[in-house]
């Protein structure tokens, strides 16, 4: 009988014991959560960059300026001597690739400062030159093929298209045909933002007078900045940095 | 009679290829051949198409082919050949062209003001040639010569 009890109390265990390693198997196949993760980019780019306190320094490091003469104050007299400025005097967008940037040895185009570039934050400012066309259309396919490249070679890229600031004059483009034509050029940079999902800033809510030109101190010639100018533009586009933080979360579900 | 039928060929021949070589020379060559010929070929980028037209703004229609070359230093040349449709439309498109460019240059390169002001401009009817560069003179006589004058 006692034989009996212990046979059935083994086989018990036994049983236990199977049912367990059976058990562990099944939590061991059983299919593991699958969380599908994506980003949400919940920035609005149909408005201007807002107000943010400039950041500091170091984020220079991973900065390129990019554009015509009006660019090229910042190389004069920018203050944040780690960004890195390319610029083309009297530049057509239509040349960018055959242009060679000014201050630079050995020779190299601007395009190919661009194709070339690691920098995170790139700030492209363009058009000045072309303000007496009588439209933008080529002007915005060749910007558009600007965007495209950077964005290719590097996805992450974050691009600040500088819209046209209204200069006090341009010669040969009186009022109010001067007015007209920036519109058109501001309107193209807008739209072109608005598709390729790039930020855009606009130096004249901070540069202008009560005349809505730039400000009479701030350029030598109506158009370029002198060292108070240039200070005046950087410190706006300081204040203008969008912290991909800020809006780019990574959802998990 | 056999030497004059084959000498009639060749005169024919080369007669008709005179004509060929000047006055309906493909823009592509025709311009390819004055940036040669002025020697300019170190400084001068050829342009595609949409770059030219978002640098003359021609009307719809009024160019059939061109070939544009363009410097790539700060200098306002350019050598300019197309075959127009309507040329005195295209024409205007490039002396629009000249004077943005010169009011461009008298602010940057007030040096490239004189030669924007004697540029090179002339049409046989078919198409229309522009250059600006240093020999002047040596760019009137290389235009007449696409031109077929």
């Amino acid at each position: 009988m006692k034989k009996l009890i212990t046979l059935v109390c083994l086989s018990l265990l036994c049983g236990c014991s199977g049912t367990d390693k059976k058990a562990e198997a099944e939590a061991t196949e059983a299919p593991q959560p699958v969380y599908a993760c994506r980003y949400i980019d919940s920035y609005d780019y149909n408005q201007t960059v807002p107000w943010k306190e400039a950041p500091d320094d170091s984020y220079y490091d991973d900065v390129l300026f990019a554009g015509d003469s009006r660019m090229g104050s910042i190389y004069l007299y920018g203050t944040h001597k780690n960004a890195e400025v390319a610029y083309v005097t009297s530049l057509n967008l239509m040349r960018i690739k055959s242009m060679n940037v000014d201050e630079r040895t050995p020779e190299i185009t601007l395009w190919e400062v661009l194709d070339q570039t690691d920098k995170q934050n790139i700030y492209l400012l363009f058009g000045i030159n072309e303000i007496r066309n009588p439209n933008f259309d080529a002007f915005g396919d060749t910007l558009r093929e600007v965007v495209d490249m950077l964005q290719k070679n590097n996805p992450e890229v974050q691009i600040y298209l500088v819209l046209s600031y209204h200069p006090d004059l341009i010669t040969g483009l009186p009022e109010p045909g001067l007015t007209e034509h920036l519109d058109m050029l501001n309107g193209k940079l807008i739209e072109i933002a608005k598709e390729k999902r790039v930020f855009w800033v606009n130096p004249d809510e901070a540069l202008d007078d009560d005349q809505g030109t730039v400000i009479d101190d701030y350029v030598w010639d109506g158009l370029h900045f002198n060292p108070t100018g240039a200070k005046a533009f950087e410190q706006f586009l300081a204040e203008h940095v969008v912290r991909r933080d800020d809006y780019v979360k990574k959802i998990c579900e | 009679m056999l030497k004059k039928f084959v000498s009639s060929i060749m005169a024919v021949l080369l007669l008709v290829g005179c004509g060929s070589s000047s006055g309906s020379a493909k823009p592509s060559t025709a311009a390819e051949q004055l940036v040669k010929n002025l020697n300019l070929s170190s400084k001068m980028d050829a342009m595609d198409e949409s770059q030219t037209q978002g640098l003359f703004f021609f009307a719809d229609g009024a160019v059939k082919s061109s070939s544009l070359y363009l410097a790539n230093d700060k200098s306002a040349d350019i050598v300019g050949v197309f075959e127009a449709e309507d040329v005195s439309s295209v024409r205007e498109s490039v002396e629009t062209y000249l004077e943005t460019t010169k009011l461009q240059n008298q602010t940057y390169n007030p040096e490239e003001v004189f030669k924007l002001d004697n540029a090179v401009i002339d049409d046989n009817g078919k198409t229309v040639v522009v250059v600006v560069c240093d020999d002047l003179e040596s760019a009137k006589k290389e235009v007449k010569s696409v031109l077929g004058k």
